[in-house]
């Protein structure tokens, strides 16, 4: 039996006459109350990506406050995807998804998840209507409720790797970094939602999030470099505590002599080497910094996943540090 | 749109309606209430088609929404702990019928339209409102897992 044959037995038990009859007896019932979204088109310019920064877009989410302090200096690396080639095997680790949400002007597909501790990476696509300008939408992951990451804004890819294809779909690689707050010290078994709104915000009502729960495994491979170490920073001396390493992201943290309470940092600031690896790791756009009890933290994602034992050095703001 | 016109489309499409949804639910029974629902919402829909191609893509992708939302429902997901369709074994089959049950659906759905209904790459993409890099990732996907589970026969 070849593929042909196997489809060609695949028919309805019932005749045409048969299924006819069941169809106009079923159109003649009272409808039923289903909610079934009409597609919204709407004729605008052409997609415009553009690249930058989202450090308004997260002020204007309310990352400012408290333990959400997160400064953002973050850009969207635009590249040209010829074939789709995802950096994670999601059937290796995370969790592969299909979860396709059509919102008539755009639709998006949610291709797979991973994700340590504090670090969830998701990779989706969208893809516009013919004619639909991206910079309609807004975009931003929730955790449990609390906004994350502000993900796409104004035609522009706010977190992550992205690219786009001729049809114009783009691909994201979102790396969403949660603040440990209260009891909420890992991600997993939490679920993120992926909410869009037009920017009027007029027919947010319409634009139904996407769950996606971290139903998985984590990874749990973290290490911790003791350092206390001197370290400079914009022409200052400052002790830098420790350098905590997992498999999505880095964090550092400088003791704060009061004078300052942030550390602007840009991905450019920060370099690796790795044993026994040809892959140019570098730190993906997210770099924050929070302050909390005299230590800043500085936080950054990778754009792999790593084997953090692979790791042999780091450099921050020209500084290296030797990892045994 | 009267009865004979109805029929008429049924004849023409209704087996494809029925494979495409056969892709994502693997049971007779809901492929066959997605055929239903599917031409209800034709004989509901006042949009004017441009051709016969325009209505059969129009078809398939409305039952695309409507397999996939049945297969996302609670409901469907209990029902397929009690109960599926389990592949019938014949001496032709060379267990295809067994791989094909055993292949995501996702998978399914793109080697249905591309190998069987021969539509492109890009035209897959707008069906499924799928990107084209990723319509290829799931034929390329598709086939080598149909080539494990036929080696492992």
């Amino acid at each position: 039996m070849n593929l042909k044959e196997y489809y060609d037995e695949q028919r309805m038990s019932v005749s045409s006459e048969d299924m006819a009859a069941r169809v106009m007896n079923v159109a003649q019932e009272k409808p039923k109350h289903r909610a079934v979204r009409k597609p919204v088109v709407i004729a605008a310019a052409a997609a415009v990506l553009l690249v930058g920064g989202v450090t308004a877009a997260a002020t204007g989410l309310g990352l400012t406050t408290g333990l959400f302090q997160q400064l953002f200096a973050s850009k969207a690396e635009l590249v040209k995807i010829d074939e789709y080639q995802s950096v994670i095997d999601f059937s290796e680790m995370g969790k592969e998804l299909d979860i396709v949400r059509d919102y008539g002007d755009f639709a998006v597909n949610i291709i797979g998840i991973a994700a340590d501790d504090l670090t969830a990476y998701v990779l989706y696509e969208m893809m516009p209507d013919e004619g639909f300008d991206y910079r309609e939408i807004h975009g931003i992951f929730h955790a449990d409720g609390e906004p994350v990451s502000a993900v796409f804004s104004n035609g522009i890819i706010s977190d992550g790797i992205s690219g786009e294809t001729e049809e114009d779909a783009i691909y994201c690689y979102s790396s969403v970094k949660f603040i440990p707050y209260g009891d909420f010290d890992t991600i997993e078994g939490k679920t993120l939602t992926l909410e869009f709104m037009y920017k009027d915000q007029r027919r947010y009502e319409d634009m139904e999030p996407i769950a996606i729960p971290i139903d998985f495994e984590v990874s749990d491979d973290v290490r911790v470099i003791e350092l206390n170490e001197p370290i400079s920073f914009g022409g200052h001396e400052h002790i830098i505590r420790d350098i905590v390493i997992s498999t999505f992201g880095i964090e550092y943290n400088i003791i704060s002599d009061g004078h300052y309470t942030w550390i602007h940092s840009d991905k450019a600031d920060i370099s690796y080497t790795f044993e026994g690896s040809d892959k140019q790791y570098e730190n993906n756009s997210v770099i924050g910094s929070t302050y909390e009890d005299g230590i800043v933290h500085v936080t950054g994602n990778f754009n792999y996943p790593v084997n953090t034992e692979d790791i042999t050095s780091i450099t921050i703001a020209g500084n290296t540090f030797l990892l045994e | 749109m009267d009865n004979d016109q109805l029929n008429q489309y049924i004849k023409s499409y209704g087996d494809t309606v029925y494979r495409v949804a056969y892709s994502y639910t693997r049971n007779r029974a809901d492929s066959e209430d997605i055929v239903q629902d599917t031409f209800v919402k034709l004989l509901k829909s006042d949009k004017s088609f441009e051709s016969e191609e325009h209505i059969k893509a129009w078809l398939i992708r409305v039952a695309v929404n409507l397999a996939k939302n049945m297969v996302g429902s609670v409901w469907f997901s209990r029902k397929e702990e009690l109960s599926e369709d389990i592949p019938t074994e014949n001496a032709e089959d060379n267990g295809l019928s067994a791989a094909m049950a055993e292949l995501d659906e996702k998978y399914a759905a793109v080697i249905y339209l591309h190998y069987y209904e021969g539509y492109s790459v890009r035209e897959i993409s707008r069906l499924l409102r799928i990107s084209e890099p990723n319509v290829k990732a799931r034929l390329m996907r598709g086939r080598e897992k149909l080539q494990l589970y036929l080696g492992e026969e």
